[in-house]
């Protein structure tokens, strides 16, 4: 996967929670695509077109909760479990929205999806095409590419 | 003023309720709407003077549903503001042509919402 592309993901990553959820985040590492990372919630996205594949941020559920809270003003202990889901998968969207413009709109995105489990992994990459990002927030969370390029 | 904001994100018409009212805009009452199908429900219970949109939603998308309005002889002028992720030439071009007043690109900044309440207002 070309260094544009990749740089497009982490940069749309930062700017989406910095911008919508005042957090700054730092990029600590890039590891294979195969290698698998753990989260408690997960925001996934398919991307068609000039790339087909699908993204996929991997969050501990307390930076879940504190990101959301911060997107809508809340304290985190006021939040249901659903408003939590539903704003991972608006966080997800945004930062696929956010790399596409990046990308001079070369792809189209799918509606996002969101899985729940406590210390669950997801299988975005077998061929060994994929990247995952690691950031640094006070906890660490991973944004998994998984692209092909036509 | 009543505003109708369609987003198929709970989330995100949270958000953009209260990027509103930090604005300073003067908005009587906000209606909201999970997609373009549910938007049309609204719009027909409720008066609507402004309707801020996302494009890419289950059901009935921005775009599909912005065409509903204008072929409707009572919302043919209704205002529309695109709030979307989506931001490609062809979709921006189909949306100037329905006669959309601004397109906002998500993630935004209050001040952006701000701008384009403005010019959707004037």
């Amino acid at each position: 996967m070309n260094k544009t592309l990749i740089d497009a993901f982490a940069e749309a990553t930062k700017s989406v929670l910095m911008m919508m959820a005042g957090t700054e985040v730092e990029m600590d590492g890039m590891m294979d695509g195969r290698q698998k990372v753990y989260g408690d919630i997960s925001g996934v996205i398919g991307l068609t077109g000039s790339m087909s594949g699908s993204i996929a941020l991997t969050l501990p559920v307390e930076l879940a909760k504190r990101l959301v809270a911060n997107m809508l003003a809340m304290d985190a202990s006021e939040l249901q479990e659903e408003d939590v889901q539903d704003g991972v998968g608006e966080i997800i969207n945004m930062i696929a929205g956010d790399a596409k413009g990046r990308c001079n709109d070369s792809f189209k995105i799918s509606l996002p999806s969101v899985i729940t489990g406590k210390r669950h992994t997801v299988s975005t990459s077998k061929e060994g095409d994929g990247v995952i990002i690691a950031f640094k927030e006070k906890v660490p969370f991973y944004l998994q590419i998984s692209l092909e390029e036509k | 003023m009543n505003v109708l904001i369609v987003d198929d994100s709970a989330t995100m018409r949270k958000i953009i309720m209260r990027t509103i009212r930090q604005s300073g805009y003067s908005v009587d009452n906000v209606l909201e709407a999970g997609n373009g199908k549910e938007a049309l429900e609204v719009i027909k219970d409720n008066k609507v003077d402004l309707v801020l949109t996302d494009i890419n939603m289950p059901e009935m998308d921005g775009i599909s549903f912005i065409e509903v309005l204008r072929a409707l002889p009572e919302t043919k002028n209704l205002p529309v503001l695109i709030i979307s992720t989506e931001g490609a030439e062809d979709v921006v071009e189909k949306a100037k042509t329905l006669g959309v007043k601004g397109f906002v690109r998500k993630p935004f900044t209050p001040e952006k919402i701000g701008q384009a309440l403005k010019q959707a207002a004037g």
